[in-house]
């Protein structure tokens, strides 16, 4: 019998690793434009930073994101022009449009939240994996790109809000990135 | 209150301990029946969690089944199962509490993991310690410790993001975790230990009580013994008397225990005396009243009470009784003894002819010289007629001589002249004036022996056993020829009989009393008188009074001292010389009055001036002597 345990916990032990390296293993991520890109569809701000998160409206990881999202914008609400684009495949359904992910958004104060129908202006952004957020400064400068979570679907603390904070708040000027975690925003066969 | 860590001594000790580890193994029992549904529960929920937050993951708008549903199914179920497996099976085994810890917090991480890192399931942790620190064993909270510092320590190094929220924590970072979970194990550790020692407690005061009851189970026993063996002494003892121990119920008036003797007593068994109606049937007829009468006068009173009244035996005999019921009552029961006072009470009748006859006896020389004194004068009187024939004889002869001559023909001088000197020899005129006087006294003297023969006669005969309807006068009458030798040479006798009607009664016994008194009487005048010529006087009275009749005996004898007036009805009680009296003479006759007639018999005393008796008896008239206008 104990032998027995001793089986289990180690396969029980080997899952828990296996979890931890699922949870922790970023999805791809390709490099943004250093500028601004036009033909996004996006209006960028002047007067102040612009920030896009770009997500998967049905991937559950995102939810942690958008999670993320609601606490960078109760300290910069107003601040940042914030916007959410969710990347619609051709043939989605209108359940993708009213997915618990485009409501979280969609409440949060201060976003703006629109889908990107045949995810054109996900691809401007360099956006691979569900949940990279990319941050240009007033003069359109790339600030930040990458993930505002520590694992996916995981809320807490993290390397990607913290370094997106610091950004906002003016006490880092270097452009900062970090991993994301989420699904893929598009299958292989979907790529433009 | 003795620590919990200390191990208790003694053989009390050894109890509780046992009573201790018995509590505290049904403590693991039951908290791992509370596990096995816990971990079936977090099992649910964790799929629940996974199916409802991360049901599907996306590569673009291709759907595949989300990992957390597998983890959620395979790897939670495989922990809920591990854990429930033992719980189920090997309820309280050691090992299974401690894989309990490890798959509760394992399921901590799970949970985690599939809420999505919320800072609220990560509660999950610190409930699962405080249910952990349920079992009572500091063991078990220590193993699910260790689950959370591995896992922190694993994950510090791995991916310290996951615990710090930042890649490079400072070191000290997680001592800030370390001292939380230090903080509830040492609240935790110190709950155990107070159950612990709580528990000790409670089985030191179970083992306390259950020696005290063994003790006091013993002592039950020993002392229910003691008191069989009591119960059974005195059973024994009650049981081999004469007398008949006997308890009666009131509400159904009828025996409920009878002593074994009673079965002796009436030849009966014991299962008659039980029956109802064995008083009716076995009571003398004449005995019920007196003896209803004298409970119902005595009931109300906290003293015991002596009743007397005859039983019927199996072969229709009559044993007399005495039963005294105890002072100790209920409301629905009586208790008492019961004694066979026949023989008893035959050798009362018996002493009392005894003693009858025993005054007559004292009284003989009395009586034989009231005969004598009639003999004498009859055998005088009956001498001298004889002589007076012997001598009249002659005389006879010449009359026959006389008459001879006269139908022959003419009587001549000389044969009258024989005739004179015939009748000159006997004394003809003395004879004719005192051979009848000399008759007559013969007549009279026998007759005197005949009455004092018959009194004698009335006297001796032994009472009846049933009363009977006598005349107290003549009673009297008998009493005072008996006496007559006691009285005549110091006193003179007065009587003054009333017209009394018959009385119901032992007519000889009452004999037996009123010579008693008229024989004190006698004595008190003679003391009076001794030495002078005087005489006293004895007045024998009766009369009736409404239901009773009142017979007085009074003499002018010295009177009673106030000092003795108390003591004077007592047994052997007397202040004559020693063989002038036994001194039982009152006694007897108060036994007589009282208690065989329910009379009273009271006394007036003065000191130089004399006593009076008298006796008071009730008169229920004889059913066949009722007068006829009563019909």
């Amino acid at each position: 019998m104990v032998a027995g345990l001793c089986v289990l916990l180690v396969f029980i032990g080997s899952a828990m690793g296996a979890l931890w390296e699922y949870k922790n293993t970023p999805g791809a991520q390709a490099e943004a434009p250093l500028q601004w890109p036009a033909g996004s569809g996006l209006e960028r701000a002047t007067d102040r930073p612009t920030l896009v998160l770009l997500a998967h409206p049905m991937c559950p990881c995102t939810r942690a994101s958008m999670s993320e999202l609601r606490t960078l914008m109760s300290e910069f609400e107003g601040r940042v022009a914030a916007h959410v684009l969710f990347e619609l495949p051709s043939g989605a359904g209108e359940d993708w449009k009213t997915s618990g992910a485009w409501a979280t958004a969609a409440a949060i104060p201060g976003v703006r939240v629109r889908a990107d129908t045949g995810a054109r202006a996900t691809a401007l952004f360099g956006a691979k994996t569900s949940g990279h957020v990319v941050l240009y400064g007033q003069d359109g400068q790339l600030l930040f790109h990458g993930g505002i979570t520590g694992a996916r679907g995981h809320v807490g603390r993290n390397e990607g809000r913290a370094r997106l904070t610091e950004l906002l708040r003016g006490h880092a000027t270097a452009p900062a990135g970090a991993p994301v975690f989420g699904c893929a925003l598009e299958a292989p066969e979907e790529a433009p | 209150m003795k620590s919990s860590w200390a191990t208790p001594t003694g053989l009390i000790g050894g109890q509780a301990l046992a009573h201790f580890e018995q509590h505290l193994e049904n403590v693991y029992r039951r908290r791992d029946r509370v596990f096995t549904g816990l971990m079936a529960a977090q099992w649910l929920f964790g799929v629940l969690i996974a199916v409802t937050l991360s049901p599907s993951s996306w590569t673009g708008s291709v759907r595949s089944v989300h990992p957390h549903v597998y983890y959620a199914v395979f790897v939670g179920g495989a922990i809920s199962a591990t854990s429930m497996g033992l719980t189920l099976l090997r309820p309280g085994w050691v090992v299974t509490r401690h894989v309990v810890a490890v798959a509760q917090m394992l399921w901590s991480g799970l949970l985690i993991h599939l809420s999505g890192g919320r800072i609220e399931t990560h509660f999950h942790v610190f409930g699962s310690l405080a249910f952990l620190a349920f079992y009572r064993d500091w063991k078990v909270l220590m193993t699910g410790t260790a689950v959370v510092v591995v896992d922190h320590l694993l994950r510090g190094l791995t991916w310290p993001e996951s615990i710090y929220g930042i890649a490079n924590p400072e070191w000290w970072r997680f001592l800030e975790h370390a001292l939380w979970v230090v903080f509830e194990d040492t609240v935790l550790l110190m709950g155990i230990v107070e159950n612990r020692r709580e528990m000790m407690a409670l089985a030191m005061r179970h083992a306390e009580l259950e020696s005290l009851n063994g003790t006091i189970e013993q002592k039950v026993v020993q002392r229910t013994e003691e008191l069989a063996a009591s119960r059974e002494q005195y059973r024994a003892l009650v049981e081999s008397t004469r007398s008949v121990p006997w308890q009666w119920h009131l509400g159904s008036q009828r025996f409920i225990y009878v002593g074994p003797q009673g079965a002796t007593l009436l030849g009966c068994s014991v299962d008659d005396w039980l029956r109802p109606n064995f008083w009716e049937e076995r009571m003398h007829p004449d005995d019920r009243a007196p003896t209803e009468a004298s409970w119902l006068s005595g009931k109300g009173s906290n003293a015991e009470l002596d009743l007397e009244f005859r039983l019927r035996r199996n072969d229709g005999a009559y044993v007399t009784v005495r039963t005294i019921i105890s002072n100790h009552r209920t409301d629905d029961s009586l208790r008492g003894f019961m004694l066979d006072i026949t023989e008893q009470r035959q050798l009362e009748v018996e002493l009392n002819h005894a003693q009858k006859l025993e005054s007559v006896g004292r009284l003989a020389s009395g009586i034989a010289h009231e005969i004598n004194t009639p003999i004498q004068f009859i055998n005088d009187s009956v001498h001298f007629v004889r002589d007076a024939f012997d001598e009249a004889q002659p005389l006879l002869e010449k009359y026959k001589a006389l008459r001879a001559a006269a139908v022959a023909g003419p009587v001549t001088g000389e044969l009258l002249s024989e005739i004179d000197q015939a009748e000159e020899t006997a004394d003809l005129p003395y004879l004719l004036e005192h051979v009848p006087k000399a008759l007559e006294r013969s007549i009279d003297g026998l007759a005197r022996v005949a009455t004092l023969v018959l009194s004698m006669k009335d006297f001796a005969h032994p009472d009846q056993k049933e009363k009977a309807s006598a005349d107290l006068n003549h009673a009297l009458s008998t009493t005072l020829t008996i006496a007559r030798n006691e009285y005549k040479y110091v006193a003179d006798v007065e009587t003054d009989f009333g017209e009394l009607p018959p009385v119901l009664c032992h007519v000889n016994a009452l004999n037996q009393a009123f010579l008693n008194l008229i024989v004190n009487a006698s004595h008190a005048i003679a003391e009076t008188v001794q030495g002078t010529d005087g005489r006293g006087r004895i007045r024998v009275a009766t009369r009736r009074d409404g239901d009773h009749v009142l017979i007085s005996i009074s003499d002018t004898g010295g009177g009673i001292p106030e000092s003795i007036r108390s003591k004077i009805f007592e047994p052997f009680f007397t202040t004559k010389a020693v063989g002038k009296g036994t001194g039982q003479g009152l006694s007897i006759a108060r036994n007589i009055v009282v208690d065989k007639h329910g009379g009273t018999l009271t006394f007036e005393s003065k000191v130089g001036v004399g006593t009076t008796f008298v006796i008071r008896l009730p008169t229920p008239i004889p059913v066949a002597h009722a007068p006829a206008a009563a019909a």
